[in-house]
């Protein structure tokens, strides 16, 4: 068995090319920029005012910044410190490129707080439950994390 | 480029430079009055408060009270303490000017840089991308666009685009959501390219950044750091001036004017940002084979309308609007136009301000400032009014609507800049600010009647500039004349209600043997206002260029055919003429029954009564010209009224000057001569105030006069149900006047041209060489009540500090030494006495008289109670020293010395406790 699952970006390539094949063309440009610089854009929830640009458009994509947003979570939860996160963020706004993150194996006790995240940003960008159901399934399926139990998730 | 296109683009591009001028001039003012309150100018500033003017903390009648009373010596204070220089001031306008430099250099970088935005041609389908915006920006007819620098933004999937850099190092950052639609949505991805691409054609990129990297370098360089010291003194001051309620008022007031500055430059950048994109927009859309339009969303609801003006993008309804009927971008935007309005007066008072730390004489200096406001104003308000007058579908009042929109703004604007309005304290008569906003309706009004007229035949740049050429010296004169109304030296709503103007007018009144308190000078008081307001410098030529401007097609027939031709012929005006002139007949006719022949002083009551008369008699003359121009027309109704009503003054008033010339050939018209002969001695003082209620009475009287007939028109219309607009247009006059008619529109415009030089000529000299007495400079003398006791401590110090405690320890040590003197030799035994112990004591007196003379010159101790004692405490000083010096000879020549003993006794018994108790009441000031 592997290490680890891939890098952050393969992880989410997997998951949407299984529910929103449509966003595969834009995830494969995601993989041209640093992964911090992505995922401040994908926590952003409302598109800049620039002066002298088009004007807000409708916002298209659905799963990508969901996966991105969890998945990322993984990365980096526990293993950067402070100061870490401190130097990659300066470095990444100064516009360093930072090597691929990696996606590390995840303990069985993580599936219902991965579907709990899911669902909480599938909420906030308005998808419905079903939809977020189906990203949760992917994600961890992708990460071979299978849900055996039948009752309600654990709170 | 064709006309109302041009007015669009050259009405924004002028409000970015305003906005730059703006934020340039508040820099400067800015940084001189924080050297000011951090103590820079800390001597001169003591000259004041040591003299007693403190305006910020007293009222405004004490500090001008204190002011008339010490002007010599602030004079003399202030010569001392020359200017601090302006380099502080130029210094800091070279940081903001190099860093915004900077900025703007830097932004395009940053915006584009790599890690987080990658080159079109690396990610796929950029190459394809980068050659359909090639195609289009040849469907655009830009030229070579290889120089674009396109990058894309591979995280943003919204389908948009911006541009940024400047006009000749373009860049854009295309979304990824874009570059996706191109083969998907191939309209949406050309629609957007096209948008931004016009903004490169409507060379918009240079201009908008250059603002807002100034933006950003004046928020954190001028406005953060003012405001912090501005807290701090406000802090201050409720700590430790808690009595001082109106500096506490002022703090708060500058507070709030950097917080209304500060939001006024976001709201107008973002607003002509909006202007920008519709444009970019329309320009788009002239090639509509390749621009769909296809951006139509909801309906906005309440709340984002009103947060869209915060908003740099204009919402999409208005954007598809302004598609459906593209000249809508030219109407009149009452928002745009109060924050120009806003902008201007904020400018004006923060020149003001500028230009009066400049050591320069105060009249040039606030006259400079006046002019620099009003030019940037006149040429944003000039285009925007004749933008918008050339609509076809224009309404009726278009123009007066944008000058009240304006003139709010600026009324708006006024109690955060006006040193007489503070949070907690408002001049005698705040309402007389309105008077600016019929000021300003007035112009509007004016200014689009004439921008209707000289348009007649369709904008082009050059009538464009003619325009504003026009409309800039009127703008400046109304602006001027604001600020010599408001508080430029007789400010109008504070002076108006003073004791101060009744006793003035009680006084002359009852020197020529009248009542103090009687008819005649409640009558004067009454009409102070209007005198004060009608004797502005510089009002006649303003008002002569106003209907010159609209007569002139009429001089010159070659014009007529180019020019919206005035609808009422020369009947009005030859009507008003003859009845003023029938009128000064009349009067002469009564008057010559009198025997006034005695009345050579041409200021005499005698010569008065014919001045006054006459003028009220062409008066009348101008209502029944005003009131025949205004019968059955609706097209520029304000220029003919104005053309008809002075064409009637000033032939009425040729006729005036010819009988006059003529007295005693006139038979039984004779006043005061009886020889006959051609006398054409004239005193404008003697014609002055009647002559100038006569002829700015009349613009008031012209555009009332016009106004009522719009209204009654408009209610016609309304009654009769009758819908159709008047036609505004074009309209040849097939008529032709006859060859004597321009040349006496020619005569009668050159007499009115030459005693109008003659008139400002009086008032400028006046102005520029007279001394304003203090008091009236000031504004107010009306009395408000005492200081509060911490106020007098404050200036009482700032007086012992400023020479006061010199001049005391002087009068100290002389009086010790006098007194030593005699006492040593009053204890010496008799037959070992001589006069040579006493040398000390005459030379004391001598330089005590020597320090009486320079407290003389000093300011005068600012409360009236201490003043008193001290003016009391300087004479016998004086009268005693002058004696104890001078006769000090007698005793040295063998005389009995009884006089000199005696006023050294004084000096000893009397004056010294004097000073003790003088001493101990300064002292208790601060008890």
């Amino acid at each position: 068995m592997a290490e680890d699952h891939g890098t952050l970006w393969e992880v989410v390539r997997d998951v949407v090319a299984e529910v929103a094949p449509g966003e595969l063309d834009y995830v494969e440009g995601l993989r041209l920029i640093d992964d911090r610089t992505v995922t401040r854009a994908m926590r952003r929830r409302r598109g800049r005012n620039e002066p002298l640009g088009f004007g807000s458009t409708d916002l298209v994509l659905l799963a990508t910044p969901i996966v991105w947003v969890v998945v990322e979570h993984l990365v980096t939860r526990g293993t950067d410190t402070l100061i870490d996160r401190l130097a990659k963020g300066v470095r990444s706004r100064f516009g360093k490129r930072q090597a691929d993150r990696r996606v590390p194996r995840q303990d069985l006790r993580r599936i219902a707080r991965l579907r709990r995240q899911v669902e909480v940003e599938a909420r906030r960008r308005g998808l419905s439950e079903e939809e977020a159901a189906a990203i949760a399934e992917a994600l961890l399926q992708r990460l071979e994390l299978k849900d055996e139990r039948t009752g309600p998730p654990e709170r | 480029m064709s006309g109302p296109r041009l007015a669009v683009d050259t009405a924004t591009t002028l409000r970015f430079a305003q906005l730059v001028a703006l934020m340039v001039v508040s820099t400067g003012a800015t940084i001189l009055e924080a050297r000011n309150l951090l103590g820079g100018n800390l001597p001169r500033q003591n000259c004041y408060r040591a003299a007693g003017v403190n305006a910020e903390i007293d009222t405004t009648a004490n500090s001008a009270d204190s002011w008339s009373r010490n002007a010599d010596a602030i004079a003399a204070c202030l010569e001392q303490y020359p200017a601090p220089s302006m380099w502080l001031a130029a210094a800091w306008i070279g940081l903001l000017l190099a860093a915004t430099f900077l900025l703007f250099k830097a932004m395009p970088k940053w915006k584009a840089r790599r890690g987080r935005y990658v080159p079109l041609e690396l990610v796929p389908g950029g190459q394809a991308a980068r050659e359909r915006i090639e195609e289009l920006a040849e469907a655009l007819e830009l030229g070579d666009v290889r120089k674009l620098t396109v990058v894309v933004d591979p995280v943003a999937a919204t389908e948009s685009a911006v541009m940024f850099g400047s006009n000749r190092r373009p860049r854009m950052r295309m979304h990824r959501g874009l570059l996706d639609a191109r083969s998907a949505k191939p309209d949406t991805f050309d629609a957007v390219v096209l948008h931004e691409l016009a903004h490169l054609k409507n060379r918009d990129l240079t201009i908008t950044f250059l603002v807002i990297a100034m933006w950003r370098v004046f928020v954190w360089l001028v406005l953060v750091p003012y405001l912090v010291l501005r807290t701090d003194l406000f802090l201050d001051s409720v700590r430790y001036y808690s009595w001082a309620t109106n500096l506490i008022g002022i703090n708060l007031k500058n507070i709030a004017a950097t917080g209304v500055l500060a939001v006024l430059v976001y709201l107008s950048r973002t607003e002509v940002l909006r202007v920008r994109e519709i444009r970019a927009d329309q320009t788009a859309r002239s090639r509509p084979d390749v621009w769909p339009a296809t951006a139509a969303q909801g309906e906005p609801g309440r709340w984002e309308r009103l947060l869209s003006i915060w908003r740099v993008h204009p919402d999409w309804n208005t954007r598809r609007a302004s598609l459906e009927r593209p000249e809508s971008i030219r109407r009149i935007r009452p928002f745009a136009l109060a924050l120009i309005g806003l902008a201007t007066v904020i400018m004006l008072y923060r020149l003001q301000f500028a230009f009066t730390e400049i050591p320069w004489p105060l009249v040039p200096a606030l006259l400079t400032a006046a002019l620099i406001g009003a030019v940037a104003a006149s040429a944003i308000l000039g285009v925007y009014i004749t933008q918008a007058v050339t609509l076809n579908d224009a309404a009726p009042g278009t123009g007066a609507a944008a000058g009240f929109w304006f003139g709010l703004g600026m009324v708006l604007g006024l109690p955060f800049v006006d040193g007489l309005f503070s949070f907690t304290r408002l001049p005698p008569h705040p309402e007389f600010a309105l008077a600016l906003v019929a000021t300003t309706v007035l112009f509007g009004w004016w200014l689009s009647e004439t921008a209707r007229q000289w348009t007649g035949a369709g904008v082009s740049a050059p009538r464009l500039a003619v325009i504003v050429a026009l409309s800039l010296p009127v703008l400046t004169i109304l602006l001027v004349a604001w600020r010599y109304w408001s508080g430029f030296f007789n400010g109008l709503y504070v002076f108006y209600d003073t004791d101060y103007l009744y006793t003035q007018w009680g006084d002359i009144v009852e020197s020529n043997g009248g009542d103090a308190d009687g008819f005649a000078v409640k009558a004067l008081y009454l009409v102070s206002p209007a005198l004060m307001a009608t004797a502005g410098p510089l009002l006649f030529a303003m008002i002569t260029l106003m209907w010159a401007a609209a007569a002139v097609p009429r001089i010159v027939p070659p014009l007529r055919r180019r020019f919206e031709p005035l609808p009422s012929g020369l009947k009005p005006a030859i009507a008003g003429a003859a009845v003023g002139l029938a009128g000064i007949v009349t009067i002469r006719l009564v008057l010559g029954r009198f025997d006034f022949t005695h009345a050579a002083d041409l200021y005499s009551i005698e010569r008065s009564m014919y001045s006054w008369s006459s003028m009220a008699a062409l008066f009348a003359g101008a209502i029944v010209a005003a009131i025949a121009a205004n019968t059955g027309l609706s097209r520029l109704r304000l220029l003919n009224t104005l053309v008809s009503v002075y064409l009637a003054i000033w032939g009425g008033f040729a006729g005036f000057l010819l009988l006059t010339a003529t007295d005693g050939c006139l038979g039984p018209m004779n006043v005061y001569e009886t020889d006959c002969g051609w006398r054409t001695g004239f005193a404008w003082p003697e014609l002055s105030m009647s002559f100038n209620l006569l002829v700015v009475g009349a613009l008031v009287l012209a555009a009332v006069t016009a106004a009522s007939g719009a209204a009654i028109r408009f209610a016609l219309h309304r009654f009769a149900r009758r819908s159709q607009r008047p036609v505004l247009y074009f309209h040849q006059s097939g008529r032709r006047d006859r060859p004597a008619v321009p040349v006496a529109i020619a005569l009668v415009l050159a007499l009115a041209v030459c005693f109008t030089g003659w008139r400002e000529q009086h008032y400028l000299d006046m102005l520029l060489t007279s001394t304003a007495d203090p008091g009236i400079l000031e504004g107010s003398v009306e009395r408000e009540g005492e200081r509060p006791p911490e106020l007098v401590a404050e200036q009482v110090r700032a007086w012992l500090d400023g020479g006061g405690l010199d001049l005391l320890e002087r009068f100290a040590d002389d009086l010790t030494i006098m007194d030593d003197a005699t006492a040593a030799y009053v204890s010496t035994p008799e037959d070992e006495r001589t006069l040579d112990q006493l040398n000390a004591v005459p030379e004391a007196c001598d330089r005590m008289t020597a320090t009486v003379l320079d407290a003389d010159d000093y300011f005068e101790i600012p409360d009236t109670a201490l003043q008193q004692m001290w003016s009391d405490f300087l004479d016998n000083v004086w009268d005693r020293a002058v004696t104890c010096a001078d006769e000090f000879q007698t005793v040295i020549d063998g005389g009995d010395g009884e006089t000199w003993a005696t006023a050294v006794r004084e000096l000893r018994e009397e004056t010294i406790p004097e000073y003790k108790t003088l001493t101990e009441s300064i002292s208790a000031v601060f008890a």
